[in-house]
Protein backbone atom coordinates (compact mmCIF):
# COMPACT_ATOMS: atom_id res chain seq x y z
CA UNK A 1 0.00 0.00 0.00
CA UNK A 2 1.48 3.86 -0.74
CA UNK A 3 1.98 5.83 2.01
CA UNK A 4 -0.05 9.17 1.70
CA UNK A 5 2.19 12.44 2.69
CA UNK A 6 0.45 14.04 5.61
CA UNK A 7 -0.63 17.22 5.34
CA UNK A 8 -0.98 20.70 7.15
CA UNK A 9 -4.43 22.45 7.55
CA UNK A 10 -4.79 25.96 9.62
CA UNK A 11 -8.12 25.46 11.31
CA UNK A 12 -9.13 29.50 11.96
CA UNK A 13 -7.29 33.23 12.38
CA UNK A 14 -8.48 32.84 15.35
CA UNK A 15 -8.22 28.97 16.62
CA UNK A 16 -5.00 29.24 15.11
CA UNK A 17 -2.85 26.29 14.02
CA UNK A 18 -4.76 23.25 14.07
CA UNK A 19 -2.29 20.40 12.60
CA UNK A 20 -4.57 18.19 11.34
CA UNK A 21 -4.01 15.30 8.51
CA UNK A 22 -6.88 15.64 5.83
CA UNK A 23 -8.22 11.61 5.75
CA UNK A 24 -7.25 11.13 2.10
CA UNK A 25 -7.47 7.76 0.30
CA UNK A 26 -4.74 6.23 -1.82
CA UNK A 27 -5.80 5.13 -5.35
CA UNK A 28 -5.85 1.67 -4.06
CA UNK A 29 -8.35 2.33 -1.02
CA UNK A 30 -11.97 2.17 -1.41
CA UNK A 31 -13.42 3.78 1.94
CA UNK A 32 -11.52 5.06 5.11
CA UNK A 33 -12.41 6.55 8.41
CA UNK A 34 -9.83 8.43 10.38
CA UNK A 35 -9.36 9.76 13.99
CA UNK A 36 -6.89 12.49 14.53
CA UNK A 37 -6.03 14.26 18.04
CA UNK A 38 -3.70 17.54 18.30
CA UNK A 39 -2.32 19.77 20.97
CA UNK A 40 -1.22 23.07 20.21
CA UNK A 41 0.41 25.87 22.17
CA UNK A 42 0.77 30.12 21.68
CA UNK A 43 4.24 30.73 22.04
CA UNK A 44 4.55 34.43 21.15
CA UNK A 45 2.62 36.15 18.64
CA UNK A 46 3.39 38.73 16.08
CA UNK A 47 2.09 41.99 15.89
CA UNK A 48 0.57 44.17 12.92
CA UNK A 49 3.71 45.16 11.88
CA UNK A 50 5.31 41.77 11.21
CA UNK A 51 7.48 41.62 14.53
CA UNK A 52 7.77 38.62 17.03
CA UNK A 53 6.64 39.79 20.28
CA UNK A 54 5.36 38.57 24.13
CA UNK A 55 1.51 37.98 24.60
CA UNK A 56 0.40 38.51 27.96
CA UNK A 57 -2.15 35.43 27.52
CA UNK A 58 -1.54 31.63 27.37
CA UNK A 59 -3.50 29.37 25.56
CA UNK A 60 -3.78 25.34 25.04
CA UNK A 61 -5.96 23.92 22.76
CA UNK A 62 -6.84 20.28 22.25
CA UNK A 63 -8.31 19.40 19.03
CA UNK A 64 -10.00 15.53 18.35
CA UNK A 65 -11.03 15.08 14.80
CA UNK A 66 -13.36 12.29 13.30
CA UNK A 67 -13.17 12.05 9.15
CA UNK A 68 -14.26 10.00 6.48
CA UNK A 69 -13.54 9.64 2.99
CA UNK A 70 -15.02 6.90 0.02
CA UNK A 71 -14.29 6.64 -2.75
CA UNK A 72 -16.70 6.88 -5.92
CA UNK A 73 -14.10 6.09 -8.77
CA UNK A 74 -10.49 5.72 -9.59
CA UNK A 75 -10.57 9.70 -9.90
CA UNK A 76 -13.25 11.05 -7.71
CA UNK A 77 -13.14 10.48 -3.91
CA UNK A 78 -14.82 12.81 -1.37
CA UNK A 79 -14.05 13.65 2.96
CA UNK A 80 -15.96 14.51 5.31
CA UNK A 81 -14.55 15.86 9.19
CA UNK A 82 -15.94 16.92 12.44
CA UNK A 83 -13.72 18.61 14.35
CA UNK A 84 -14.22 18.73 18.34
CA UNK A 85 -12.18 21.59 19.97
CA UNK A 86 -11.37 22.46 23.74
CA UNK A 87 -9.35 25.49 24.45
CA UNK A 88 -7.44 26.30 28.07
CA UNK A 89 -7.06 30.51 28.02
CA UNK A 90 -5.46 32.78 30.68
CA UNK A 91 -4.75 36.36 31.13
CA UNK A 92 -3.75 38.06 34.33
CA UNK A 93 -5.65 36.24 37.13
CA UNK A 94 -8.61 35.06 34.58
CA UNK A 95 -8.60 31.74 33.24
CA UNK A 96 -11.46 29.48 31.52
CA UNK A 97 -12.04 26.65 29.11
CA UNK A 98 -14.65 25.40 27.37
CA UNK A 99 -15.17 23.35 24.06
CA UNK A 100 -17.16 21.80 21.43
CA UNK A 101 -18.50 21.33 18.01
CA UNK A 102 -16.11 22.85 15.52
CA UNK A 103 -16.49 23.65 11.65
CA UNK A 104 -17.56 20.42 9.71
CA UNK A 105 -15.12 20.47 6.01
CA UNK A 106 -16.52 18.24 3.21
CA UNK A 107 -14.63 17.99 0.15
CA UNK A 108 -14.35 16.33 -3.25
CA UNK A 109 -10.61 15.44 -4.62
CA UNK A 110 -10.28 14.78 -8.16
CA UNK A 111 -7.33 13.07 -9.65
CA UNK A 112 -7.44 13.59 -13.15
CA UNK A 113 -5.10 10.58 -14.40
CA UNK A 114 -4.52 7.21 -13.00
CA UNK A 115 -1.96 6.69 -15.50
CA UNK A 116 0.49 9.34 -14.50
CA UNK A 117 0.09 7.54 -10.53
CA UNK A 118 3.47 6.28 -10.79
CA UNK A 119 5.34 9.34 -11.71
CA UNK A 120 3.13 11.96 -10.85
CA UNK A 121 -0.08 12.54 -8.62
CA UNK A 122 -1.67 15.89 -9.57
CA UNK A 123 -5.19 16.49 -8.10
CA UNK A 124 -7.88 19.53 -7.78
CA UNK A 125 -10.20 19.58 -4.48
CA UNK A 126 -13.22 21.71 -4.20
CA UNK A 127 -15.00 22.15 -0.85
CA UNK A 128 -16.83 24.06 1.99
CA UNK A 129 -16.28 24.85 5.36
CA UNK A 130 -19.60 25.27 7.48
CA UNK A 131 -19.73 27.41 10.25
CA UNK A 132 -20.90 24.74 12.88
CA UNK A 133 -18.23 25.91 15.44
CA UNK A 134 -18.63 28.65 17.33
CA UNK A 135 -17.89 31.51 15.80
CA UNK A 136 -16.01 34.84 17.42
CA UNK A 137 -20.06 36.87 17.35
CA UNK A 138 -21.54 34.38 19.17
CA UNK A 139 -18.41 33.76 21.99
CA UNK A 140 -19.80 34.74 25.46
CA UNK A 141 -16.71 33.58 27.51
CA UNK A 142 -14.76 36.26 28.53
CA UNK A 143 -11.47 35.15 27.47
CA UNK A 144 -13.09 33.90 24.27
CA UNK A 145 -12.04 30.26 24.75
CA UNK A 146 -14.95 28.93 23.71
CA UNK A 147 -14.62 30.09 19.95
CA UNK A 148 -13.99 26.60 17.86
CA UNK A 149 -14.68 28.16 14.43
CA UNK A 150 -14.56 30.94 11.97
CA UNK A 151 -18.39 31.96 12.36
CA UNK A 152 -18.44 32.11 8.01
CA UNK A 153 -19.17 29.93 5.47
CA UNK A 154 -15.90 29.18 3.01
CA UNK A 155 -15.32 27.50 0.22
CA UNK A 156 -11.65 25.95 -0.54
CA UNK A 157 -10.14 25.53 -3.86
CA UNK A 158 -6.69 23.52 -4.14
CA UNK A 159 -4.37 22.24 -6.74
CA UNK A 160 -1.44 20.26 -5.92
CA UNK A 161 0.45 17.63 -7.14
CA UNK A 162 2.25 14.88 -5.39
CA UNK A 163 5.38 12.00 -5.86
CA UNK A 164 4.12 8.80 -3.85
CA UNK A 165 6.50 6.14 -5.11
CA UNK A 166 10.25 6.14 -4.62
CA UNK A 167 12.64 6.93 -2.09
CA UNK A 168 11.84 10.75 -1.94
CA UNK A 169 8.06 11.42 -2.25
CA UNK A 170 7.47 14.73 -1.94
CA UNK A 171 4.04 16.84 -2.32
CA UNK A 172 3.45 20.50 -3.45
CA UNK A 173 -0.05 22.22 -2.87
CA UNK A 174 -2.05 25.58 -3.15
CA UNK A 175 -5.41 26.55 -1.49
CA UNK A 176 -7.72 29.36 -1.89
CA UNK A 177 -10.08 29.46 1.07
CA UNK A 178 -12.72 32.23 1.58
CA UNK A 179 -16.07 34.03 1.00
CA UNK A 180 -16.80 37.50 -0.15
CA UNK A 181 -15.94 39.53 2.33
CA UNK A 182 -15.17 36.77 4.62
CA UNK A 183 -12.30 37.35 7.01
CA UNK A 184 -10.86 34.35 7.04
CA UNK A 185 -10.21 34.71 3.47
CA UNK A 186 -7.03 33.35 2.44
CA UNK A 187 -4.60 31.64 0.25
CA UNK A 188 -2.24 29.07 1.51
CA UNK A 189 0.68 27.32 -0.05
CA UNK A 190 2.41 24.43 1.46
CA UNK A 191 5.51 21.89 0.30
CA UNK A 192 7.15 18.83 1.62
CA UNK A 193 9.87 16.15 1.39
CA UNK A 194 10.03 13.13 2.73
CA UNK A 195 12.54 9.94 2.82
CA UNK A 196 11.17 6.39 2.83
CA UNK A 197 13.06 4.81 5.99
CA UNK A 198 11.25 1.40 4.93
CA UNK A 199 9.12 0.13 2.77
CA UNK A 200 5.90 1.15 5.12
CA UNK A 201 7.67 4.17 7.12
CA UNK A 202 8.07 7.47 6.00
CA UNK A 203 9.29 10.53 7.53
CA UNK A 204 8.39 13.99 5.96
CA UNK A 205 8.97 17.45 6.33
CA UNK A 206 6.78 20.10 5.28
CA UNK A 207 6.26 24.02 5.57
CA UNK A 208 3.23 26.05 4.74
CA UNK A 209 2.54 29.75 4.18
CA UNK A 210 -1.09 31.57 4.47
CA UNK A 211 -1.85 35.09 3.52
CA UNK A 212 -4.74 36.53 4.56
CA UNK A 213 -7.21 38.08 2.22
CA UNK A 214 -9.34 40.70 4.04
CA UNK A 215 -7.03 41.15 7.06
CA UNK A 216 -3.27 41.42 6.50
CA UNK A 217 -2.79 38.25 8.63
CA UNK A 218 0.42 35.77 7.63
CA UNK A 219 1.69 32.72 8.96
CA UNK A 220 4.52 30.38 8.41
CA UNK A 221 4.83 27.31 9.64
CA UNK A 222 7.72 24.37 9.46
CA UNK A 223 6.23 20.88 10.33
CA UNK A 224 8.06 17.09 10.77
CA UNK A 225 5.40 14.28 10.38
CA UNK A 226 5.89 10.48 10.14
CA UNK A 227 3.65 8.11 8.77
CA UNK A 228 3.60 4.66 9.61
CA UNK A 229 1.52 1.43 7.16
CA UNK A 230 0.51 -0.53 10.30
CA UNK A 231 -0.69 -2.99 7.79
CA UNK A 232 -2.97 -3.04 4.42
CA UNK A 233 -6.19 -1.69 6.46
CA UNK A 234 -4.28 0.55 8.99
CA UNK A 235 -2.25 3.97 8.51
CA UNK A 236 -1.23 5.88 11.42
CA UNK A 237 0.93 9.31 11.61
CA UNK A 238 2.05 11.68 14.32
CA UNK A 239 3.68 15.27 13.33
CA UNK A 240 4.88 18.14 14.97
CA UNK A 241 4.42 22.31 13.65
CA UNK A 242 5.82 25.23 14.85
CA UNK A 243 4.98 28.79 13.62
CA UNK A 244 8.37 30.00 12.72
CA UNK A 245 8.97 32.82 15.41
CA UNK A 246 10.79 35.09 12.53
CA UNK A 247 9.57 38.73 12.01
CA UNK A 248 8.14 39.30 8.84
CA UNK A 249 7.10 35.36 8.98
CA UNK A 250 3.85 36.56 10.19
CA UNK A 251 1.47 38.79 10.99
CA UNK A 252 -1.17 39.50 13.56
CA UNK A 253 -1.26 35.69 14.36
CA UNK A 254 -0.10 33.97 17.73
CA UNK A 255 2.77 31.95 16.79
CA UNK A 256 2.14 28.58 18.11
CA UNK A 257 3.71 24.90 18.27
CA UNK A 258 1.37 21.74 17.88
CA UNK A 259 1.88 17.75 17.74
CA UNK A 260 -1.05 15.82 16.36
CA UNK A 261 -1.05 12.07 15.72
CA UNK A 262 -3.95 10.07 13.98
CA UNK A 263 -4.80 6.93 12.62
CA UNK A 264 -6.51 5.73 9.38
CA UNK A 265 -8.30 2.42 8.81
CA UNK A 266 -9.00 1.83 5.53
CA UNK A 267 -10.46 -0.89 3.05
CA UNK B 1 -22.54 46.64 23.06
CA UNK B 2 -22.00 49.85 20.68
CA UNK B 3 -21.42 50.10 17.56
CA UNK B 4 -17.94 50.71 16.51
CA UNK B 5 -17.14 50.59 12.71
CA UNK B 6 -14.68 53.35 12.53
CA UNK B 7 -11.96 53.39 9.95
CA UNK B 8 -8.44 51.65 11.64
CA UNK B 9 -6.26 54.85 10.35
CA UNK B 10 -5.35 56.05 13.98
CA UNK B 11 -1.88 55.53 15.41
CA UNK B 12 -1.51 53.36 17.75
CA UNK B 13 -2.15 54.98 21.27
CA UNK B 14 1.31 55.69 23.14
CA UNK B 15 1.24 53.94 26.32
CA UNK B 16 2.81 54.95 29.42
CA UNK B 17 3.19 58.74 28.81
CA UNK B 18 -0.04 60.04 30.53
CA UNK B 19 -3.48 60.37 28.92
CA UNK B 20 -3.64 59.16 25.33
CA UNK B 21 -5.89 61.99 23.18
CA UNK B 22 -7.92 61.41 20.44
CA UNK B 23 -10.25 64.12 18.61
CA UNK B 24 -13.09 62.91 17.13
CA UNK B 25 -13.98 62.56 13.42
CA UNK B 26 -16.01 65.93 13.16
CA UNK B 27 -13.76 67.41 15.88
CA UNK B 28 -16.22 68.02 17.90
CA UNK B 29 -14.50 66.63 21.35
CA UNK B 30 -11.68 65.03 22.42
CA UNK B 31 -11.08 62.06 23.92
CA UNK B 32 -9.12 61.77 26.79
CA UNK B 33 -8.17 58.31 28.78
CA UNK B 34 -5.89 56.36 31.15
CA UNK B 35 -5.98 52.58 31.24
CA UNK B 36 -5.25 50.31 34.26
CA UNK B 37 -2.63 48.41 33.24
CA UNK B 38 -0.64 50.48 31.52
CA UNK B 39 0.17 49.94 28.61
CA UNK B 40 -2.80 47.16 28.26
CA UNK B 41 -2.41 43.38 28.88
CA UNK B 42 -4.78 40.51 27.75
CA UNK B 43 -7.61 40.46 30.61
CA UNK B 44 -9.67 42.87 32.67
CA UNK B 45 -8.68 46.30 31.93
CA UNK B 46 -9.85 49.99 33.56
CA UNK B 47 -9.99 53.06 31.74
CA UNK B 48 -10.80 56.52 33.18
CA UNK B 49 -12.24 58.80 30.24
CA UNK B 50 -12.54 62.38 29.86
CA UNK B 51 -14.45 63.97 27.51
CA UNK B 52 -15.08 67.93 27.98
CA UNK B 53 -18.71 69.18 26.92
CA UNK B 54 -20.10 65.36 26.11
CA UNK B 55 -23.25 64.24 28.03
CA UNK B 56 -23.29 60.23 26.56
CA UNK B 57 -20.74 58.18 26.10
CA UNK B 58 -20.84 54.40 24.73
CA UNK B 59 -17.74 51.99 24.13
CA UNK B 60 -16.72 49.57 21.89
CA UNK B 61 -13.46 47.75 20.98
CA UNK B 62 -13.11 45.83 17.75
CA UNK B 63 -10.11 42.68 16.82
CA UNK B 64 -10.33 42.96 13.21
CA UNK B 65 -7.50 40.73 12.71
CA UNK B 66 -9.37 37.98 14.05
CA UNK B 67 -13.09 39.69 13.31
CA UNK B 68 -14.01 39.81 16.62
CA UNK B 69 -15.09 42.03 19.44
CA UNK B 70 -15.16 42.00 23.45
CA UNK B 71 -16.72 38.30 24.70
CA UNK B 72 -18.89 40.47 27.24
CA UNK B 73 -20.28 44.19 27.17
CA UNK B 74 -17.96 46.95 28.75
CA UNK B 75 -19.54 48.24 31.82
CA UNK B 76 -19.60 52.14 31.95
CA UNK B 77 -20.23 54.21 34.60
CA UNK B 78 -20.22 57.84 34.92
CA UNK B 79 -21.53 61.14 33.16
CA UNK B 80 -20.87 64.40 31.80
CA UNK B 81 -17.59 64.48 30.85
CA UNK B 82 -16.38 61.88 32.97
CA UNK B 83 -16.67 58.26 32.66
CA UNK B 84 -15.14 54.73 33.86
CA UNK B 85 -14.96 51.78 31.64
CA UNK B 86 -14.57 48.26 32.61
CA UNK B 87 -13.78 45.59 29.90
CA UNK B 88 -11.89 42.20 29.54
CA UNK B 89 -9.74 41.82 26.46
CA UNK B 90 -9.95 38.48 25.49
CA UNK B 91 -6.66 38.73 23.82
CA UNK B 92 -3.33 39.84 22.94
CA UNK B 93 -3.25 41.96 19.61
CA UNK B 94 -4.44 45.88 18.23
CA UNK B 95 -7.44 46.21 19.14
CA UNK B 96 -9.53 49.25 17.68
CA UNK B 97 -11.36 51.65 20.32
CA UNK B 98 -14.56 53.36 19.34
CA UNK B 99 -15.74 56.02 21.76
CA UNK B 100 -19.83 57.31 20.26
CA UNK B 101 -20.70 60.42 22.20
CA UNK B 102 -23.58 62.83 22.36
CA UNK B 103 -23.62 66.71 24.10
CA UNK B 104 -24.79 69.90 23.37
CA UNK B 105 -21.97 70.19 20.48
CA UNK B 106 -23.98 67.26 19.04
CA UNK B 107 -23.01 63.93 18.47
CA UNK B 108 -20.05 62.16 16.88
CA UNK B 109 -17.18 59.83 17.20
CA UNK B 110 -13.55 58.76 17.61
CA UNK B 111 -11.74 55.56 17.22
CA UNK B 112 -8.35 54.32 17.55
CA UNK B 113 -6.06 51.63 17.87
CA UNK B 114 -4.48 50.61 21.15
CA UNK B 115 -1.72 47.48 21.52
CA UNK B 116 -3.09 44.93 23.93
CA UNK B 117 0.31 43.23 25.06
Amino acid sequence: MMLLLAGHAWASACCGTSSDTPAVLARCDEVGVALMVGGSQHLARWDDNGAVVATSDSQIQLTGTLAGAARFSPWLQASISIPFIGTWRSAGELETSAGGLGDLRAAARLQPSEAWAHMIDPYVEIGVITPSGTGPSQSDDPLAADITGTGELLGVAAVGVSRTPGLWPWHIDARAIGAPGATNSRVEAGAGIGRRLTEHWLLTANGSFAQGIVEPTRRTALGLSTVIDGGPRIRTWAGATLDLPVSQLGRSLPVEGGVSAGVMFVR
Amino acid sequence: MMLLLLACTTPVADSGSGPTTWTSDAGLYTVAFTTDPDPLLSGPAHFDVTVEGATTLSFSALMAAMGHGLSEDPVIDGADGAWTIDCIFPMSGTWTLGFTLDGEAGADSASGDVEVQ
